[in-house]
């Protein structure tokens, strides 16, 4: 109760949790609500529509449904959900049966029969096993919206994961303040405080599962209603078509946060043996943020049926992401036995944590962690090779190890590469229903007018006369390429418009924002120490006291700033770059601008000089965002003041364009590196642009200055 | 004082030169010159004690050259040749005090400025930093200051005492001891620094 008590009498530590919890409020928010300008009334008036649909036809068959709606009249959003829905339950019948002749049929193919101790045969009887219990008879139209907003809450689990690592920060306070052996010497200093601590562990995961997962359902029921239809089957839902679980829609919710509070507990059991058996404090968060690297790079990059994929299966992220247990159907193969991932993963669960609980209070009562052990040793040795190393760099090399490895930019760099594995360069489609064919008789012929283009559209007209199908669709596409290509001119090529303004419109605003967002985010986090580090350990006055102390410590600080900032344009741009690329297809990436009516101004230089000049711009101008970062962790004494400020004054402006407030674009830089860069806005942005370069240019030299001037 | 010597703290007025020119004007080429022990242990404590070193070495512009031999001969001066390859973090008060001793060694400056050299230290590193700092004090100056007045008597030529910033008397540690009246009570069996100490600075926490 008093470890309760101290953890969560801190105010920072308290806001931290409250900030991590809003903040996924507001994400999830937002993720629902921005296409509705964030006005919540539209989306409940948007939510009604579809609950008056699903209303009105509960109580019909699906093939009733399907009868209603004519085959060739265009649907609404919400009608052809519903559409969707009827269809998957008019199938449902048809995919089990389906699974059961696969399972009678590969049962009797000689090369699965043939040994019926393989983990291929017992697989296919066990499938058969598991689809067998269930039944299409009972699985109801209802809407489930909420509950799909809760699986489609993404960023939810990395908040949840976030909040489990600060709750772990929190346990290893003794050994951030040098009091782990006045603790350890107290009577209730081991095994007392490690049992209370894996409590708090237990409950923290368990409230916050609720928090993070719950909170977001219910606000999601209370817009979109639905709550009649969790005592519905599960399998009524078309995501959970694979499950077989013999659950209701509210026993699998109670399921899935179950599993998240195990979760939570689990990753926070790892993390915290982790900390606590290595002895040296960075080492021990270096080798935490390694292991949950290695196991995210393991989740994302194993193919689910590799020779590997137990590393997969069994991951701390499978876990996490709880929502594919049900979704999927998969078995595992153990010893040749299938397993069902999901029961598997229940008793690694149990397993590791007897183990790791175990392993804990024998690392927290018996070990005598002062003393040189074993992880001492072979981080000596790491560090022998390390000094090697390092004895050989100069100033330079040396303040990036100590930005990278002596201090939070380490793990802040990580998390900029787990965080842009995937970056995207869109999110909406200009295409509508009439386009379709036109973009797609465009994408056989981008490139150059030539001979072959005018011959390409001949044919397909020569094709669509003697086609025996209503082809006036395709004769009006046709029509509108060749009147495009004719209107082509000379030099200028057959390009995709439509693809162009889905990167580049303006309604294509939300990923270049979240992806401006993110390279902030990751700037404060990574440089807020660089310039702090020397205040935090009071080391200020040794280090100006020698030659080199000064301004050639300034500028070669600065160098290791750009070189940060040059990793994490590399990883968020330059991944929005090469997706562009693929958006846009290779073969256009000598087309001169000009055949683009978005950059006709820029006349023939070929768009993909374009679009090297637009990234290195954005490089450029990351240098604003970073010069501000030095002012101020040159104005403030420690690095959580630097880090709040940098929030306050780069990644919360950032955070708040994103959420589509427009007019904020000029008060944040952010801004330039999103949707209103220079080369895309022109003059428009070009006050912003001016204005915001003064201010880094400004911000650099006052930090030189008051970096070398002498304290009063 | 130490700050002013070391160019860390905006002067009021008045000069502090160095072989005749302005400390100012000599710029980083005085702060070659310069060895300062800071009174904090102010370390990076996540790098290891050979890794600071270099460090130090490269912000005091050592050639390359030398680094390795010059981090070897400070270790071994200090007695942290068996921790080089250890974090600082790992080190007690007295073992960080050394460090903070060893880089000030670094370069062989010729302005040696200690802040409370010995605190921290046991009796053992006590009296081996002082045979060190006899040894090092002959060709270079050495400005120590300290608030363990034993360790001067053991190494000191001169002997400045001050108060709230102003010199209140100079001299060698025979000629301050002189300086007492005869009726002084020693405070152990003969007269010493500690009495010359509480004579002119006893009721003063500034000095």
């Amino acid at each position: 109760m008093h470890e309760a008590a101290r953890i969560f009498s801190d105010r920072k530590r308290l806001f931290l949790f409250l900030f991590l919890s809003v903040l996924c409020l507001i994400v999830f928010y937002y993720s629902k609500c921005f296409r509705y300008d964030g006005d919540i009334r539209l989306w409940k008036q948007d939510a009604d529509v579809y609950s008056i649909l699903v209303e009105k036809y509960r109580d019909c068959s699906p093939a009733d449904i399907l009868s209603d709606f004519d085959e060739t009249q265009q649907y609404t959003d919400h009608e052809y959900r519903l559409l969707e829905n009827a269809k998957y339950l008019s199938s449902y019948h048809e995919y089990l049966d389906n699974v059961r002749e696969q399972a009678e049929r590969l049962k009797k193919t000689s090369i699965f029969s043939a040994d019926e101790k393989s983990y291929t045969y017992r697989n296919i009887i066990k499938t058969a096993e598991d689809f067998a219990a269930c039944s299409a008879d009972n699985i109801k139209l209802g809407n489930y919206t909420a509950v799909e907003d809760m699986l489609g809450n993404g960023s939810a689990d990395w908040f949840y994961l976030a909040s489990i690592v600060f709750l772990v920060m929190a346990f290893m306070d003794e050994k951030e303040k040098m009091l782990l052996a006045v603790i350890r010497a107290t009577p209730a200093g081991r095994g007392r405080l490690t049992a209370a601590r894996m409590t708090i562990l237990a409950c923290f995961s368990a409230v916050m599962a609720g928090l993070f997962y719950l909170v977001p359902l219910e606000i999601s029921l209370m817009i979109n209603g639905g709550r009649e239809d969790l005592s519905n089957p599960v399998q009524s839902m078309i995501e959970m078509q694979k499950c077989t679980e013999q659950i209701s829609v509210a026993g699998f919710i109670v399921r899935y946060l179950l599993i998240k509070a195990a979760a939570g507990f689990l990753i926070g059991m790892i993390l915290w043996f982790i900390v606590s058996f290595i002895e040296r404090r960075q080492q021990s968060w270096t080798t935490a943020a390694i292991f949950v690297t290695g196991e995210y790079l393991l989740y994302s990059n194993i193919q689910p049926h590799s020779v590997m994929s137990i590393l997969r299966d069994v991951n701390v992220f499978s876990f996490l992401f709880a929502e594919k247990l049900f979704t999927e159907y998969e078995n595992v193969n153990v010893f040749s036995f299938p397993v069902r991932h999901g029961t598997l993963l229940v008793w690694v669960a149990v397993i590791l944590a007897i183990c790791l609980g175990t392993a804990l209070v024998l690392s927290c009562c018996r070990r005598y962690s002062l003393g040189d052990n074993g992880a001492g040793k072979a981080g000596k040795l790491i560090n022998t090779f390390g000094d090697m190393l390092r004895s050989r760099m100069h100033l330079y090399g040396l303040e990036s190890y100590k930005i990278i490895f002596c201090s939070i930019t380490g793990l802040a760099l990580i998390a900029c590469i787990i965080g842009t594995q995937t970056v995207l360069c869109t999110d909406v489609r200009y295409a509508t229903i009439e386009n379709y064919l036109y973009q797609r008789y465009i994408n056989e012929i981008k490139g150059p007018v030539t001979e072959d283009t005018f011959r390409y559209i001949r044919e397909a007209k020569d094709n669509l006369d003697t086609a025996d199908m209503d082809v006036g669709d395709y004769e009006e596409a046709l029509y509108r390429l060749e009147e495009y290509v004719n209107s082509i001119d000379e030099g200028d090529w057959v390009v995709d418009e439509i693809a162009l303004l889905d990167i580049y419109g303006e309604r294509a605003w939300i990923m270049p924002r979240l992806n401006s967002l993110m390279a902030a985010v990751f700037l404060t986090l990574s440089l807020s120490t660089l310039f702090t580090a020397e205040k935090d350990m009071d080391i200020t006055r040794l280090v100006r006291s020698t030659a080199r102390g000064r301004r050639y410590l300034f500028w070669t600080k600065y160098a290791v700033a750009l070189t940060v900032t040059l990793f994490i344009w590399y990883r968020v741009y330059c991944g929005e770059w090469r997706a562009v690329i693929a958006y846009l297809g290779r073969e256009v990436l000598d087309a001169p601008c000009s055949s683009y009516a978005t950059f006709r101004s820029y006349g023939s230089i070929m768009l993909k000089q374009f679009l090297r000049l637009l990234y290195l711009l954005k490089l450029v101008l990351m240098i604003i965002p970073v010069n501000i970062s030095v002012f101020v962790g040159e104005r403030y004494r420690s690095y959580e003041k630097c880090l709040l400020m940098n929030g306050l004054i780069i990644a919360i402006p950032a955070f708040i364009y994103l959420l589509h407030f427009s007019r904020i674009s000029f008060y944040t830089p952010i801004s330039l590196l999103a949707d209103r860069n220079p080369l895309l806005k022109g003059t428009s942005s070009f006050v912003e642009l001016i204005i915001w370069s003064v201010i880094g240019a400004a911000a650099l030299i006052c930090a030189e200055r008051e970096w070398r001037s002498l304290k009063s | 004082m130490m700050n002013l010597i070391t160019d860390n703290l905006r002067r009021d007025g008045g000069d502090i030169t160095y072989d005749g020119t302005e400390i100012r004007e000599l710029g980083a080429g005085y702060r070659k010159l310069l060895g300062y022990m800071t009174q904090e242990h102010a370390l990076f404590e996540g790098m290891t004690a050979e890794s600071f070193l270099v460090y130090m070495c490269r912000l005091k512009d050592i050639p390359g050259k030398i680094i390795k031999d010059e981090v070897s001969r400070v270790l071994q001066q200090v007695n942290l040749e068996d921790e080089r390859h250890n974090t600082i973090d790992s080190f007690s008060g007295g073992m960080k005090q050394r460090m903070l001793l060893a880089q000030a060694l670094l370069g062989d400056p010729k302005i040696l400025i200690l802040d409370e050299p010995t605190s921290g230290l046991d009796p053992k590193e006590r009296v081996r930093f002082r045979n060190n700092l006899k040894e090092i004090s002959k060709d270079r100056i050495v400005l120590l200051a300290t608030h363990i007045v034993s360790d001067l008597e053991a190494v000191a030529d001169e002997i400045l005492l001050l108060r709230k910033g102003r010199l209140l008397r100079s001299g060698t540690p025979e000629e301050l001891i002189e300086s007492l009246p005869e009726d002084t009570v020693p405070v152990l069996h003969s007269l010493s620094l500690e009495d010359v100490y509480l004579y002119y600075l006893g009721e003063d926490d500034d000095a």
